[in-house]
């Protein structure tokens, strides 16, 4: 007879998430192997923090690069909550899609809502498109995260765990999160966030975010290399963060003025990460096992300190049908296009 | 143990399932036959060469069967060490040196050269050691790298059959592995695999098992009805010789042997004992190990069962079953147990009804030899109960209509059994002890009376003998 289970588990969660004003946090994504990585540059008190998102997989450039994405960290209570602003709503003739930094191509967040049959293919601009005395309420395709509603004026998403709504105009584009109004430049990039008189403004030149300037003066800049790389990140607080990116615009590491600093080791073949070297002289290496029946993987992760084997965790997924294995783990083809949103 | 590299990324079906790689729907889906790696096989034959103890001794012995990244270690975790010993030095070298190493050692991070692909390898961890009857298996990194898909342990040759008990199917159940082994000293091994199907643990997991499986194993198709039930809740069954084919069992619906009705009483009250014990202030309702219908048990049926309508017929005392069999009787008063007392049964302590022995024990989730709290024989109607905990202490009622023999009073327990120790009464066909008791022997002051002469003698004994007597009546 037997009897006891060892169990091992891991989340796979960032290493130092940090809701302050100096939050940053850099970790693995189990299920994808994917750098995640966040700064904030700046935090205006009763408005938002000002994020900055990198994702090694994501295909997706901003104005700050490939893989990067712009975004609030909102305050919720004791914590904050993350929401993305570079985002869009594109319209089917089936369905409606809320992208967050980038298209499905690039590795997006997606949602999906089903339009019902009485709005299929009927265009945005039609006359058949609700008033506001007939507003369609849709849910997301999973049945629990978001919220819709369709409405004259466009279309407000709440997001139900968070409880924010984004509001879009007709042709998709971001107006306005919760009550703060939202402005975009003509290329479609963010300009202005605003509740009554407090703002942020995002200043841009030749396509590269140059700055983020407060209604009280306060600014965080941006410092780009040659090859459109973001080189260096001067926060409200005059604290410096260097990167450094391989050929491949994977960010390979993260340096701070405090010496503390994040090497990050990828297989750029299959773009995904195989290494994380912390601050504290401990690396986790990562390792897959691929299935050939492109529905799961395995990631094994040993974590070692100073040279000694401190742990090693094991983690299965099973994908399901409807994820694509090959986004999962394949080469990063338009990665370098830096500048360019949403590409098709 | 040594690892064999499978082929990069491409599985067999067997590999598939018993790395965890593939979960078919439901056992139907599994297929006939199953195809180990020759590691694990290596293991096992080792594995069952302990067996050989575990016939002598009980001692169950164990091994956990892995599988690890190929990519794992070796030169690239070399190299990441050596990055980190450059960072360190960076400050002390010209940044062109710095520039030129660190872009080395990142190519030979990345490179396939320091790893091996990402398939996986097979693996065995160490043999370990367990108890009599048990094993808790150890994992962890310096026992079983990588992601532990199975384990295997040993049990004892019984007519060259190998067989799971109750605890193996829950054990392995709870846990997330693929599968599941057992072997003995003949190579002969079984094994269980998951399907998606399989789910969460039935409250009614032991009742079910003991009642619809035990009663197999004296009629030749314990393995059918074993895999019979195992698919019922989503779990392959396969059994054969390692150094054959390992076969699905087909499972078998074969009609229930004839069990005579004190079995499932017998089965109730352990169950019921089981969970008693668990509360901090138990309702007695199996009140005697016997597999008679007392009369607290029978107010605790007729009280239940009378929810039941058309279903039985309840007199007081006795009952007639109408339209059930009696172990859909049981469960359903059972049920009622488990709705008013909700337990974990991950705490349940351990029901064993064998052949017509049903014991109940405890301790045995614990990694600690088991304490047998109750037993009883249908054959040799020996009878054997245990009220009581640690800190109250125990008492012991203990019946042998074989040699006309009885004990009633204080015990202490020595590994399994609750020997006599205190004060207590030994009743035989010539006379009764009344007094002390030490080790599972009349040991101290007491009085034997002897009937029918009515005679009264204060005796001081030493380890069942008469040392000093003396007559006072």
């Amino acid at each position: 007879m037997l009897s006891r289970i060892f169990t091992l588990t891991l989340t796979g969660m960032l290493a130092g998430w940090i809701s302050s004003s100096s939050a940053q946090g850099v970790g693995v994504t189990r299920q994808n192997l994917e750098l995640n990585f966040e700064y904030v540059s700046m935090d205006i008190p009763g408005l938002a923090a000002i994020v900055h998102e990198y994702k090694s997989r994501n295909r997706y450039a901003n104005s700050l690069g490939a893989g990067w994405c712009n975004a609030l960290h909102l305050p919720r209570q004791k914590n904050h909550t993350h929401v993305a602003i570079e985002t869009r709503v594109t319209f089917f003739s089936d369905r409606i899609q809320l992208e967050d930094c980038g298209s499905p191509e690039q590795l997006a967040s997606i949602e999906v809502f089903e339009l019902p049959s009485r709005l299929s293919g009927v265009d945005v601009l039609d006359k058949n498109w609700p008033t506001s005395n007939d507003p369609t309420y849709l849910k997301s395709n999973d049945g629990i995260s978001s919220r819709a509603i369709l409405t004259e004026n466009g279309i407000s998403i709440q997001d139900r765990l968070n409880g924010v709504t984004r509001h879009f105009n007709k042709r998709g584009a971001l107006t306005a999160i919760d009550d703060m109004r939202v402005t975009l430049t003509h290329d479609g990039r963010i300009d202005k966030i605003q509740r009554g008189d407090q703002w942020v403004h995002y200043q841009y030149k030749a396509g590269k975010l140059q700055s983020v300037v407060s209604d009280k003066g306060h600014a965080a800049k941006f410092v780009y290399r040659d090859d459109g790389t973001l080189s260096e990140i001067e926060n409200a607080w005059l604290k410096k963060a260097s990167f450094s990116f391989s050929s491949q615009f994977n960010l390979e590491s993260i340096d701070y003025s405090n010496n503390k600093s994040y090497t990050i080791f990828y297989d750029e073949e299959k773009d995904f990460v195989r290494g994380l070297l912390l601050p504290d002289g401990c690396m986790q290496e990562f390792s897959p096992i691929l299935s050939d029946d492109k529905n799961s993987y395995k990631v094994q992760t040993v974590v070692t300190c100073d040279g000694v084997k401190k742990k090693a965790e094991a983690e299965s997924f099973d994908l399901g049908a409807d994820i694509n294995f090959n986004a999962l783990f394949g080469t990063k083809s338009s990665a370098g296009e830096s500048g360019s949103l949403y590409k098709k | 143990m040594c690892g064999t590299i499978s082929a990069n990324a491409t599985l067999s079906e067997s590999e598939k399932i018993l790395s965890g790689f593939q979960r078919v729907p439901n056992v139907e889906s599994l297929p006939d036959e199953i195809e180990l790696p020759a590691v694990w096989v290596a293991a096992l034959r080792e594995l069952s060469k302990k067996s050989l103890e575990t016939n002598e001794t009980g001692t169950e012995y164990g091994v956990c069967l892995n599988v690890v990244a190929k990519g794992i270690g070796g030169d690239r975790r070399q190299h990441m060490e050596a990055y980190r010993l450059l960072l360190k030095e960076k400050s002390n070298m010209p940044g062109d040196e710095f520039a030129k190493k660190e872009r080395e050692l990142r190519r030979l991070i990345a490179s396939n050269e320091s790893g091996q692909g990402d398939g996986l390898v097979w693996n065995a961890g160490k043999i370990q050691i367990g108890d009599d009857s048990q094993i808790t298996m150890k994992h962890g990194d310096n026992v079983c790298d990588g992601e532990v898909a199975s384990d295997a342990h040993t049990h004892p040759e019984i007519d060259t059959t190998v067989e799971f008990s109750t605890q193996d199917l829950y054990y392995f159940l709870k846990n997330g592995r693929s599968s599941f082994f057992v072997i003995n000293s003949s190579f002969a091994t079984c094994l269980f695999v998951k399907t998606s199907a399989a789910g969460t643990i039935s409250n009614n997991f032991f009742w079910d098992i003991t009642t619809e499986v035990t009663p197999y194993k004296w009629d030749g198709t314990y393995s059918q009805r074993l895999a019979w039930y195992a698919q019922t809740i989503g779990v392959g069954l396969y059994c054969g010789n390692l150094e054959k084919k390992i076969k699905k069992i087909v499972p078998g619906q074969q009609s229930l042997p004839k069990v005579p009705l004190e079995f499932y009483i017998l089965s109730a009250k352990a169950y019921l004992s089981s969970l008693e014990r668990l509360e901090i202030n138990p309702t007695r309702v199996a009140s005697s190990f016997t597999p008679q219908l007392d009369n607290t048990f029978t107010n605790y049926l007729t009280e239940i069962l009378s929810k039941k309508k058309n279903y039985i017929q309840l007199y007081k005392g006795n009952f007639y079953i109408e339209k059930s069999t009696p172990q859909e009787l049981f469960r359903y008063a059972l049920s009622f147990y488990h709705e008013k007392n909700p337990r974990s049964l991950r705490n349940i302590t351990d029901i064993i009804c064998i052949a017509e022995t049903c014991l109940y024990a405890d301790d045995l989730w614990k990694g600690k030899p088991s304490k047998y709290f109750a037993r009883f024989s249908l054959a040799t109607q020996d009878t054997y109960w245990i009220e009581g905990n640690e800190e109250a202490g125990y008492h012991r009622i203990s019946k042998n209509p074989k040699d006309n023999t009885s004990y009633e009073g204080a015990c202490k327990f020595s590994e399994k059994q609750c020997l006599p120790d205190g004060i207590g009464v030994f009743k035989t066909s010539d006379f009764d002890y009344h007094g002390e008791f030490r080790n599972g022997r009349m040991h101290g002051d007491g009085e034997i009376r002897k009937s029918p002469q009515n005679e009264i003698y204060k005796v001081k004994m030493a380890n069942d003998e008469i040392k000093e007597i003396k007559r006072v009546k």
